[in-house]
């Protein structure tokens, strides 16, 4: 990844998104003078041209000036007319060029905001403790949506100056415009320094802990809510928030308890999403469907997911499915597709699980792997191989291996399978599958006592997991076979 | 004229009637039944009257106890002439077209009462009566018959004269018996004669009465009426249905059928066991009558008594309807609403159960048809499992309901043959189960999905809060403030 010398955004493809400069065309260099540029100037210090407007609002060195016959006449008419005027105005020249602060507040009240940024920054080469000409400079940058300058400036007055709230404030502002991690970052300091700047005040906590937490730091969240609830202990908001970011630390008892402090669906909606997180998806079961009139998208998806783990399939597809509005995520298509495999409509099933399987996200490994359980299920075992693969590209886990048992068993390759089971079960001992086809696979093979163990621990797997109408048949099976097991050995 | 002849018929009558036995009488029974038969052998032979085909009822009036007659006959009281009169009369009367068994009956009564009045030794002390009648029977076989044309003879003019012949030798006889001579005497020369008087007798009288030349006397109503109720009895007794009906009719034209009739011969029905028939009479009267509490009140202990026995054998309807109609004969019986009650109770709980057991059956062939299904898809598993639940379902069916509980047996019986195949076929189709984990992982996906999903919401929630966050920072922080 590079980093843009014009703004901190970084790029891929040479055209930086942010300022639109083409890096491919070489080291960059103002376009009107050799001199060089640095990352986020905007005016070129050398020629004064503004690379965002084009103007040049001060001559540089190195500027090319005409030689011409000097009009000796001309020069004495002049310095005559200038002593004269210089008696006059000079008084309030004097005045005006001695404050280039108040200088650049003229220029950009006359909408000359570059030229007064460059009058500021000249200003403040020669006085850098001119904090109010800093928190101007600022303000201007922001005005001139160069965000990445503003953010710095700023923070330096705020930093520099604990009480200047605005330029703290100005400086997040400016920081909430700038985009990817980078922005986020100076999001987060700006405000640290909003929340050390202002130690009394506990929203400026809340809103580094929401910084943090929507960055992934739920621990540096956590402990920012408690700052933010130590300033003011009855803030409900931050409390609320300090229970979203227990629950994603894993502390779902502490996140019950603060989410309470949430008022209405969102809260519920939460408090189902931990009970989710912690198995109990009974109780995630009931929020869900009680704030269902009000669910988002996330949370209807959510109840959707956990109807069809429960065999509720035609009221989980239907939560399941996009509203108009609202877009489809792979994760929400590839559960639609399981829902429509259990019903029955494998032809819908597979289209969904293809889409799923080339977007290339996290799920989809495992619709790749149902392709291959579906195409085996149909006898097309060039499919079903092909992906296999493609599943095992993302993850070979137990079920992959499993599947892949079954193929090699479609295939005639029984001693292949029956390892490929053995070993699905040895790197996921909990995966009922694996059990059930080693079982099964133990019992062509006629090797009843291995086989109804296998099957028995299938079973007893599955059971614990949820209820199966299929399960009762192979129960039965198992029946029937320890009755021919114990006849074999009456015999 | 007199025709005398020696008649093979007479001797084969009389030896025919020989093993009749019955209480000693004036000629004693044997006797008086061999004159019966001959008279009416010689009444037939002569064409008068077609009585042959009615020989055994006669015989069987001919043998009619005393008491019977008497009953039969009250003129008997005052003598036996006026009874011989009185029952011509009668017979006479009531005569139709035809001559039907009971009247045959009659014939033969009247035929033992004429035979009794012209036989000898009637007023002779007992002993030798009784030894006389003795001879006369063991002499029976050896009679001559004379024959001779019939003719109408009016009783009170025509039986005086031949009972007083008939007595002419009593003293005598009495006399020789005395003496130890016995029949060789008197006895047994004027046997024949004396024997041929009484058979002369009966067939002159029966003659009378058949071709209508008796004196008219007065038959009563009451006459009538105990005449066709002893009919009745007669035909009641013989116990054909058919004759039954024919005869009713013909008896309905001998007098008109009073209530209280009409009631005896329901009792006469219902004694003899033919309630059904007593029922119809009852009801008749009830009919005619509707206040006669005694005939309703029969009706209905007849109806509650059949309610009982279907009860008994578990003909509810059949009990309930006749538990209806002792209720509709008589209203205030004590126990008939009560038990309609009852059994239609009986009804609806038996209905009930039928119901279930049906819908037993139904089930249970429901899930045997599940279980096919299942088989014929492969999954035998699911088709043993549904078998077994068929079976105890059949199970369940009653033996009450013969048709559910055939119906059970059978299929229990295909059942255990089912179950035996598709348990065989089950192992044989183990592998079948391959991919029966899809569910685990399918429940797993959700699960695992639905997890990234809460971890989703949460960070949702932060996200929209710092979004908000940070929108209210830029509102406060406007530019210009420095």
């Amino acid at each position: 990844m590079i980093q843009c010398p014009y703004c901190p955004s970084p790029h891929r493809n040479g055209i930086c998104n942010a300022c639109g400069v083409d890096l491919r065309k070489g080291p960059v260099g103002c376009k009107q003078c050799p001199g060089n540029l640095k990352s986020g100037d905007i005016v070129c210090l050398k020629c004064g041209l503004n690379l965002l407007t084009g103007q040049r609002i001060a001559p540089g060195q190195g500027v090319v000036r005409e030689r011409k016959p000097f009009p000796w006449a001309a020069v004495g008419l002049v310095a005559a007319v200038l002593v004269l005027l210089g008696a006059a105005g000079g008084g309030a020249a004097w005045l005006l060029l001695r404050d280039p602060v108040a200088e650049a507040r003229r220029m950009a009240r006359e909408g000359r905001a570059l030229e007064a940024i460059g009058k500021l920054q000249e200003h403040l080469q020669a006085k850098a403790d001119d904090h109010g000409a800093r928190h101007f400079l600022g303000e201007l940058q922001y005005q001139a949506q160069d965000f990445t300058s503003a953010v710095t400036t700023l923070d330096t007055v705020a930093a520099a100056d604990p009480a200047n709230e605005q330029a703290a404030l100005l400086a997040l502002a400016a920081a909430a415009k700038l985009p990817g991690d980078a922005g986020r970052g100076r999001q987060t300091a700006a405000l640290r320094r909003l929340a050390e700047n202002q130690p009394g005040n506990a929203e400026y906590r809340h809103w580094l802990g929401l910084a943090l937490a929507a960055g992934g730091d739920h621990a540096g969240a956590s402990e920012a809510f408690d700052a933010a609830l130590a300033v003011d202990p009855g803030f409900r908001q931050a409390r609320f928030h300090r229970g979203v970011a227990r629950a994603l630390r894993g502390d779902y008892d502490g996140a019950a308890e603060d989410l309470l402090a949430g008022q209405g669906a969102i809260s519920e909606t939460a408090l189902a999403a931990v009970d989710g997180l912690r198995g109990d998806e009974d109780r995630a079961g009931l929020r869900l469907a009680a704030t269902a009139a009000e669910a988002d998208a996330a949370a209807r998806r959510r109840h959707g997911a956990l109807l069809l783990a429960r065999g509720e399939v035609e009221e989980a597809l239907g939560l399941l499915r996009a509203r108009p509005g609202e877009t489809d995520t792979p994760a929400s298509q590839y559960l639609q597709a399981l829902a429509l495999q259990a019903i029955g409509l494998d032809i819908e099933a597979m289209q969904l699980h293809q889409v799923v399987s080339e977007s290339g996200g996290a799920v989809a490994g495992a619709a790749a792997a149902q392709l291959a359980e579906l195409f085996l299920a149909q006898g097309d075992l060039t499919r079903a191989n092909e992906y296999t693969r493609r599943a095992a590209a993302q993850q070979r886990g137990a079920r992959v291996l499993t599947i892949e048992g079954r193929i090699r068993l479609a295939e005639g390759e029984a001693e292949q399978a029956g390892r490929l089971f053995r070993e699905a079960i040895a790197l996921e001992p909990g995966y009922a599958p694996a059990h059930l086809e080693h079982g099964l696979y133990q019992v062509s093979r006629n090797n009843l006592v291995e086989g109804v163990r296998a099957l028995e621990q299938f079973l007893a797997l599955s059971r614990a997991d949820g209820d199966s109408p299929r399960l009762n048949e192979i129960e039965m099976l198992v029946s029937q076979l320890r009755q021919t097991v114990g006849e074999r050995s009456a015999s | 004229m007199i025709a005398r002849s020696r008649a093979v018929l007479a001797a084969a009558v009389l030896a025919a009637t020989l093993p009749v036995a019955g209480p000693a009488a004036a000629w004693g029974a044997k006797a008086e039944s061999a004159i019966v038969s001959t008279a009416l052998a010689l009444l037939s032979k002569g064409g008068a009257v077609p009585l042959t085909r009615l020989e055994r009822e006669v015989r069987e009036g001919a043998l009619s106890a005393d008491q019977q007659l008497r009953e039969m006959i009250p003129a008997l009281a005052t003598g036996a002439l006026a009874g011989i009169e009185s029952e011509m009369a009668l017979l006479q009367a009531v005569r139709g077209e035809r001559i039907d068994p009971y009247y045959a009956h009659r014939l033969g009564a009247l035929g033992k009462l004429v035979a009794r009045a012209t036989a000898p030794m009637a007023d002779a002390p007992t002993v030798y009566r009784n030894l006389y009648y003795a001879d006369v029977e063991k002499a029976l076989s050896g009679a001559a018959l004379e024959t001779r044309a019939r003719r109408a003879v009016d009783p009170g003019a025509y039986l005086p004269p031949l009972m007083a012949e008939a007595a002419r030798n009593d003293a005598a006889i009495e006399r020789e018996y005395q003496a130890g001579i016995g029949f060789k005497g008197v006895a047994g020369t004027a046997f024949a004669r004396d024997v041929n008087r009484s058979v002369a007798a009966v067939a002159d009288v029966w003659f009378t009465v058949l071709s209508g030349g008796a004196p008219a006397g007065a038959v009563s109503e009451a006459q009538r009426r105990d005449y066709v109720l002893r009919a009745y009895r007669f035909y009641i007794d013989r116990g054909n249905s058919a004759e039954l009906d024919a005869m009713a009719e013909r008896l309905a034209a001998i007098t008109p059928h009073t209530t209280d009739m009409q009631v005896r011969v329901g009792d006469l029905y219902y004694e003899a066991g033919m309630a059904e028939r007593a029922i119809r009479e009852y009801e008749a009267v009830l009919a005619r009558e509707p206040g006669r509490k005694e005939v309703s009140d029969r009706i209905a202990a007849y109806y509650v008594a059949q309610g009982e026995r279907a009860m008994d054998t578990e003909r509810l309807e059949s009990a309930r309807d006749l538990f209806a109609r002792a209720a509709d004969a008589n209203p205030l019986h004590p126990e008939a609403e009560r038990m309609r009650l009852d059994a239609d109770a009986r009804i609806g709980a038996r209905n009930q159960r039928q119901e279930m057991n049906r819908a037993l059956v139904a089930r249970a062939q429901g899930i045997q048809g599940e279980a096919e299904q299942e088989a014929l898809r492969g999954r035998f598993a699911e088709a043993v499992a549904l078998l077994r639940q068929a079976e105890q379902t059949y199970r369940e069916v009653s033996d009450e309901f013969p048709a559910e509980a055939t119906t059970r047996d059978r299929a229990v019986r295909d059942i255990a043959f089912q179950l035996q195949e598709y348990r065989g076929a089950l192992l044989t189709n183990a592998l079948a189960f391959s991919g029966a984990g899809a569910d685990f992982d399918l429940r797993a996906a959700a699960r695992e999905r639905g997890r990234e999903l809460d971890r989703q919401i949460l960070e949702g929630i932060a996200r929209d809060a710092y979004a908000e966050a940070l929108a209210r920072a830029g509102e406060r922080a406007r530019p210009g403030g420095g």
